[in-house]
């Protein structure tokens, strides 16, 4: 077995310029053109139609205008159907940002009879700002305690810094593509955020335990000799991990129907950027830190 | 040696407990496919079953003398019962928040109409006190009684306190007559109910005041009713049927019965419902009719197959021997996370299902780590059993360091995260737990066993400087 031995810290200057490059666009677009919110953060109303006839978005969308003028600018998608459903069936994703109350939702339901419907999700606006405000709680809580975590396992404030340089470099950039392919986001791709950040650190770890281990092993040896030894040591396992979890998620957002669909694409992206961010980024990114304290 | 033993007696202890849970049967169920099957003993969250979900704020109205607590408490209490009276029997009315910020939040599993269940909860009860015709115990309603004195009258059943004494109907009338005259009383006229220790008899019970009108008409039929039993009804349900003792014309009334706390509280609760002091206002609405969940899970179950299909084939193909050792412990994770749901009653939700698939990930990856380990300490020349020894154990603290982290960020969404985030991190964490487990234990148990047939072809680095 043959395997090509790669000078992954050599390049690292490109790297740390094409990564620079994706988070200041990523942070543009964040600024920019921001996230399109789903009805959990942004409140509104999202309704999942279920039509025996084959109605164009347009037709659909004349239709709901006679209940409430207010569909004029509501998001109408027609989904297409998933394993197993009958094809003899339209279903359709309705995004409106009205509020609807008990008597608004019966009346709704009374003059659309032709119409069945699946789900009905309405959010005010008070309880979606409220969900907005503790999922930043959630998420800096969990960073900080993930933080904490890091800091007291690898002694070297280095590692530390380093897997936070990472972390940090992958949220941006998945946030970041949420933003410019304006997908649904949603409290599931908090949760899917969070998930990435521990994929990203267990890649990060991996790679920084086999650096640990071969700094003891080889005192002679420059760091980004051992940083790079490192690499190419674990990449088999690198490769091998991310294809498989990539294969999961990847399935997920192609085969796990609309629910799934932000969830498995922060996934998805996260996989990869997480890879690539353990090989290209956390761990050339050490030599600087380690350089200077030896 | 007899490390591994107890070792597989263990494994196999696990995964029998697993498949018990998720297959035990109660009864005659029959299922119409696999999924079906598999998630039988799986409590399921509203978003695949179907169901809903309604959050209210609870606003006091002004003019109440009492704390948010008191009412928000109050408030759970009638929604519940109500609940209970229109059969929904799995729904369930709990208070979420505290203080200013108290919520009502219902779940109403398996409901059709979406529109309903609203109704059922923003409609305000119909209290009043009648007059009893007639009693009978009876598991089904009985026969309407024909006759003039029976217009207006109902048989209607006694509220299930917990006691088997449900049987017991009441024939009643929304009035009381006295001559010819019907003399109306409901719910508007209670001024307040609560629960009052009862220093006398002992246990609690039920203190009633009327407002000036509803005084008089309870002193008129209190005084014409002596000795007879008055019935309190709510929404159909005869909530007590208390024996006029004395005739008050204070309107203030005791109903004494040796109630306990709680029982007395529910019922005054229940009594003042026909004027709940609090509006309920809707924050959020989650309805899913049971075709569509059906439909996610299938869909989402599917994807999981086939990610999981295309990974086993992946590890084996790859990893030959290993690959066949990796398979088992991916399996065997999944048999023990789905049977670790049906026997804890953990509530699986869409976000869990994408927890269950992302756990075949970490599994993967912890039996990787190990594998690649192994080969390279072979490689340095150990025969294959030192080899696996040594691998294992230069191998632990990096699986431990790369999930507990994840499994950190699972327990922060499970104590912070609401309903369905919630059983995403119910998934993960057991999942993760899981996977630490099925690397460190059983693929360990397989490793050794397939020992003999594991080769590692020399590795040769080119280009490599070291």
């Amino acid at each position: 077995m043959i395997k090509k031995y790669i000078d992954f810290t050599g390049k690292r200057k490109l790297f740390l310029a094409i990564s620079a490059i994706l988070i200041i666009v990523s942070i543009i677009s964040i600024l920019a053109k921001g996230f399109s919110f789903g009805v959990d953060f942004a409140g509104g109303t999202e309704i999942a139609f279920l039509s025996n006839k084959d109605l164009s978005v347009a037709e659909l969308r004349d239709e709901l205008k006679t209940v409430d003028p207010s569909f004029e600018t509501a998001k109408i998608v027609k989904l297409t159907n998933t394993v197993g459903q009958n094809e003899n069936e339209f279903r359709y994703s309705v995004t409106t940002t009205e509020f609807y109350a008990a008597a608004q939702k019966e009346a709704l339901i009374e003059n659309l009879p032709d119409l069945k419907i699946e789900s009905f999700s309405t959010v005010s606006g008070f309880a979606a700002s409220e969900l907005q405000g503790k999922s930043w709680w959630i998420a800096i809580f969990a960073i900080i305690i993930i933080l904490a975590y890091i800091i007291l396992r690898f002694k070297y404030v280095g590692f530390g810094l380093g897997a936070i340089a990472a972390l940090v470099h992958d949220c941006i950039i998945t946030l970041g593509l949420f933003s410019l392919f304006g997908i649904a986001f949603d409290v599931s791709v908090v949760a899917a955020i969070l998930t990435l950040i521990g994929y990203s650190l267990n890649d990060t770890i991996v790679v920084y335990d086999r650096i640990r281990e071969n700094m003891k092993k080889n005192h002679s040896l420059a760091i980004d000799k051992v940083i790079n030894n490192s690499i190419n040591e674990v990449l088999t396992r690198t490769i091998n991990t991310s294809l498989t979890t990539f294969i999961v998620v990847g399935t997920m957002l192609f085969f796990g129907g609309a629910g799934l669909k932000p969830f498995a694409f922060a996934l998805t992206v996260g996989v990869i950027v997480g890879t690539y961010s353990s090989i290209y980024i956390a761990s050339p990114i050490l030599i600087g830190f380690i350089k200077r304290r030896r | 040696m007899k490390a591994d033993r107890l070792r597989l007696i263990f494994v196999i202890a696990l995964v029998t407990l697993a498949l018990v849970a998720i297959f035990w049967v109660d009864g005659g169920v029959e299922y119409n496919s696999f999924a079906d099957r598999l998630l039988g003993n799986i409590k399921l969250g509203l978003d695949i079953k179907g169901g809903s979900r309604l959050d209210y704020a609870i606003k006091v109205e002004e003019g109440v003398e009492k704390s948010i607590d008191e009412v928000a408490n109050e408030v759970v209490t009638v929604v519940r019962q109500r609940l209970d009276n229109a059969n929904y029997t799995e729904a369930v009315a709990v208070r979420i928040g505290s203080g200013e910020n108290s919520r009502l939040r219902v779940e109403i599993p398996g409901i059709d109409d979406p529109a309903a269940a609203e109704r059922l909860v923003g409609k305000k009860g119909k209290l009043y006190f009648g007059e009893i015709l007639d009693m009978q115990s009876s598991d089904v309603q009985p026969a309407k009684k024909i006759g003039m004195n029976y217009i207006d009258a109902v048989w209607l059943k006694q509220r299930d306190r917990g006691n088997g004494d449900t049987n017991i109907w009441y024939l009643v009338r929304p009035y009381s007559k006295i001559g010819a005259q019907k003399y109306y009383l409901d719910g508007s006229s209670v001024k307040d109910a609560k629960a009052v220790a009862d220093t006398q008899r002992g246990g609690f019970s039920i203190s009633l005041t009327f407002d000036g009108t509803g005084a008089d008409t309870f002193a008129k039929i209190t005084s014409n009713f002596l000795g007879k039993q008055v019935p309190i009804v709510l929404d159909d349900i005869v909530l007590v049927a208390p024996v006029v003792e004395v005739a008050i014309r204070d309107g203030r009334a005791s109903i004494t019965g040796r109630y306990t706390a709680q029982e007395a509280m529910e019922t005054a609760a229940l009594i003042k419902s026909g004027n709940l002091p609090a509006e309920l206002i809707k924050l959020e609405e989650r309805t899913l009719g049971p075709t569509l969940g059906k439909d996610i899970i299938n869909s989402s179950l599917f994807a999981g197959m086939v990610g999981l299909i295309i990974v086993l084939i992946y590890m084996l193909v790859y990893y030959g021997v290993f690959g066949i050792v990796a398979d088992i412990a991916l399996i065997y994770n999944s048999i023990v996370l789905f049977g670790a749901m049906a026997a804890g009653n953990f509530i699986l939700t869409l976000p869990g299902i994408a927890g269950i698939i992302l756990t075949i990930g970490t599994t993967v990856d912890g039996n990787i780590i190990v594998f690649e380990r192994i080969k390279e300490e072979m490689r340095l020349g150990k025969t294959a059993l030192n080899a696996i020894a040594s691998g294992y154990k230069r191998s632990i603290t990096t699986i431990m360091d790369a999930n507990i982290t994840t499994i950190l960020a699972g327990v922060v969404l499970y104590y912070l995260g609401t309903g369905t985030i919630r059983g995403f991190a119910t998934t993960l964490i057991i999942g993760i737990l899981g996977s630490m487990f099925t690397t460190l234990v059983v693929s360990r148990v397989f490793i050794d066993a397939f020992s003999g047939a594991i080769k590692v072809k020399p590795l040769k680095i080119e280009g490599d400087a070291k």
